[in-house]
């Protein structure tokens, strides 16, 4: 019978091989905020456009790991007002929910 | 104030007594507690719910966002916004009208001369004026646009009142079962 023999494919050597290159990759991507950009992605579009009008007036973001509240937007007061709203992942009405928010940002006395 | 299949969205806040720092666990229990039609939200040391929910009229949609949140014990509503007491400011900015003319209207220089009496701050800077005193003059001045202002200010007072009542019976009970402790 002929036998014929097939080298078994050497992923560790693919690894080691680029190591340098592959990690650089990662760390381009992480250091300029696509990682972060990507995860702070509000499942509902209208939300997300209010969410992003917000990071245009100087709101910044921290999602939640887990809950019914997809994360929180503070002011660029800091503490001086301690202005922060949270944003549901689900709320009832989404348009309405939009509304409130862009409402609260509005009238927000810390503007930039 | 909008309207969708015969029924009003109404728009007003709920502040919450007693906490200033939103947690998850708070996030969570109003939510479950059916408050996802309402946005949390803090500033000024204070937590609010502003609602835009969905109901056939002010009063029970009112009521049933206050019994929502406080189906959770440790929750309690403390006023409804937009309340009663007013200053100038918050006056012209509720009636669409500039500062000045109101100043004018508290002188008598415009109107009747009739200007509801302040509750408060005669003797300091600052005048708080009752909304409803306020927005019942201005109706019958025909200065008021809103011709609904005043009823609402009706039933939100009413309900502001209600709350009041309920925390000045709370505090004296705490009161009474301190001086019981004591003896």
């Amino acid at each position: 019978m002929f036998k014929r023999n097939v080298p078994f494919f050497e992923y560790p050597k693919l690894w080691s091989d680029d190591r340098e290159k592959l990690l650089s990759i990662i760390d381009n991507v992480a250091s300029t905020g696509g990682f972060i950009l990507q995860k702070a992605k509000h499942p509902n579009k209208t939300i997300e456009e209010v969410i992003k009008f917000a990071e245009n007036q100087g709101w910044t973001i921290k999602v939640n790991e887990k809950g019914h509240a997809w994360g929180r937007l503070f002011c660029p007061g800091g503490n001086r007002g301690d202005c922060i709203i949270s944003v549901w992942s689900t709320p009832r009405v989404a348009e309405n929910h939009a509304k409130q928010i862009k409402r609260r940002i509005n009238s927000c006395e810390h503007k930039k | 104030m909008s309207i969708k299949n015969n029924q009003i969205i109404f728009n007003f806040t709920l502040v919450l007594r007693g906490m200033n720092k939103i947690t998850s666990d708070l996030e969570d229990s109003l939510y479950e507690s059916g408050c996802d039609d309402a946005m949390v939200h803090s500033g000024n040391g204070s937590i609010y719910l502003t609602f835009d929910r969905l109901g056939t009229s002010l009063e029970k949609t009112v009521s049933s966002a206050i019994n929502d949140v406080e189906k959770n014990k440790d929750f309690e509503v403390a006023v409804v916004e937009p309340a009663d007491y007013v200053t100038v400011a918050e006056i012209a900015r509720r009636a669409e009208c500039s500062r000045e003319y109101i100043r004018k209207l508290i002188k008598g220089e415009r109107g009747n001369g009739l200007f509801p009496s302040p509750l408060a701050g005669s003797s300091s800077k600052t005048l708080i004026y009752s909304w409803l005193e306020v927005s019942s003059w201005l109706s019958e001045s025909h200065i008021l646009k809103n011709n609904n202002a005043v009823k609402i200010a009706k039933i939100l007072k009413h309900f502001n009142d209600q709350l009041n009542k309920k925390r000045v019976l709370f505090n004296s009970n705490s009161v009474k079962s301190k001086r019981v402790q004591r003896i």
